[in-house]
């Protein structure tokens, strides 16, 4: 139980870091330009993430010998390319955030695709996940959410 | 309009497709590696996409200032969130993982978005209370959602979409 805690606290600072990353590097797309901005964000990322990797197996090969188990399992070619329609977003927010829809037109819904693409993920237990089917507590959490989500979206547009 | 609605709807259908394409490499290889592999590959196509369309990008970069150079720690924050991201969508699930990081990422904008409007807030402006009054139901709702989302329901949660799959 007090697993399923600290998976929600990691998902929600995970969120949290996700806010301060997009606030940077939108500060630096406006000294610069969206495109340019992402390109250095992925450049200095992959390089953070090599870090990150190597200090992670220091730790580990310290406290059991068998380091080398997960890079035995072999994953299909198409799970590496994630980067790929990561990078195309920001391609997308480009055109729609400087069209009628606006930056709370985009976040809405880029919010909605999101979900509807999540729950299909879940349902049908696409890309190696488990089969996790809906139930009335998951529909009444992703109301609550989603409503206080928008009304925080579009308070903004009114301002 | 239409086409535009559709690319935002398509941008959100992409988010969540790296996230679920780095889930499943996370569960092979780890986090860091799905991580590492999310920022090269999308360097790489960011790269083809700059040269095709003959961007002038590092003359349109700001230099490393006084002023500017925290900016550029949005990619190293990047690395982190692309780790923690694929490790709990595999524990969550792709909806719970995305509902409880939309929930921080709102909250924590609002927060920045406070602190750096830092404005002497009237409240008999009413122009301004409404966005307020919005904002302030939008992060009880959130935390209403994220609290009933840690309670484990009594009975065997039945699904809506399929009831028929769940007997085998």
């Amino acid at each position: 139980m007090s697993q399923i805690y600290s998976h929600t606290a990691l998902a929600l600072f995970a969120g949290a870091i996700l806010a301060i990353m997009i606030k940077l590097n939108s500060s630096l797309a406006l000294l610069s330009t969206p495109l340019t901005a992402s390109w250095v964000a992925h450049g200095l990322g992959a390089i953070t993430a090599l870090i990150m990797l190597q200090v992670f197996n220091l730790i580990r090969q310290k406290k059991h010998k068998e380091a080398s188990k997960q890079t035995i399992n072999k994953a299909p070619w198409y799970a590496y390319l994630g980067g790929l329609p990561g990078a195309f977003t920001v391609v997308l927010a480009a055109i729609t955030v400087n069209s009628p829809l606006g930056l709370a037109g985009t976040l809405a819904l880029a919010l909605l695709g999101q979900i509807v693409f999540s729950l299909m993920a879940d349902h049908f237990a696409l890309f190696a996940s488990k089969r996790r089917q809906l139930g009335w507590q998951d529909i009444k959490v992703l109301s609550l959410i989603l409503s206080g989500c928008l009304f925080i979206i579009f308070s903004r547009s009114i301002l | 309009m239409t086409s535009l609605i559709f690319l935002a709807l398509l941008n959100g259908v992409f988010i969540g497709l790296s996230r679920s394409l780095n889930g499943q490499l996370s569960q092979k290889k780890g986090p860091f590696k799905a991580s590492f592999y999310n920022h090269l590959i999308g360097f790489l196509a960011l790269s083809l996409l700059i040269i095709s369309f003959n961007h002038s990008f590092v003359m349109s970069l700001p230099a490393w200032q006084i002023d500017t150079w925290y900016l550029y720690f949005g990619g190293l924050i990047g690395a982190l969130y692309v780790a923690l991201n694929s490790y709990v969508l595999n524990q969550l699930g792709a909806m719970k993982a995305a509902l409880l990081v939309i929930s921080g990422q709102m909250l924590t904008g609002l927060i920045i978005d406070w602190g750096l409007l830092n404005s002497t807030l009237n409240l008999f402006d009413l122009s301004g209370l409404l966005p307020l009054l919005m904002q302030i139901s939008g992060v009880v709702l959130i935390i209403l959602g994220i609290a009933l989302s840690q309670k484990k329901p009594t009975y065997q949660a039945k699904s809506i979409l399929a009831p028929k799959t769940s007997s085998h």
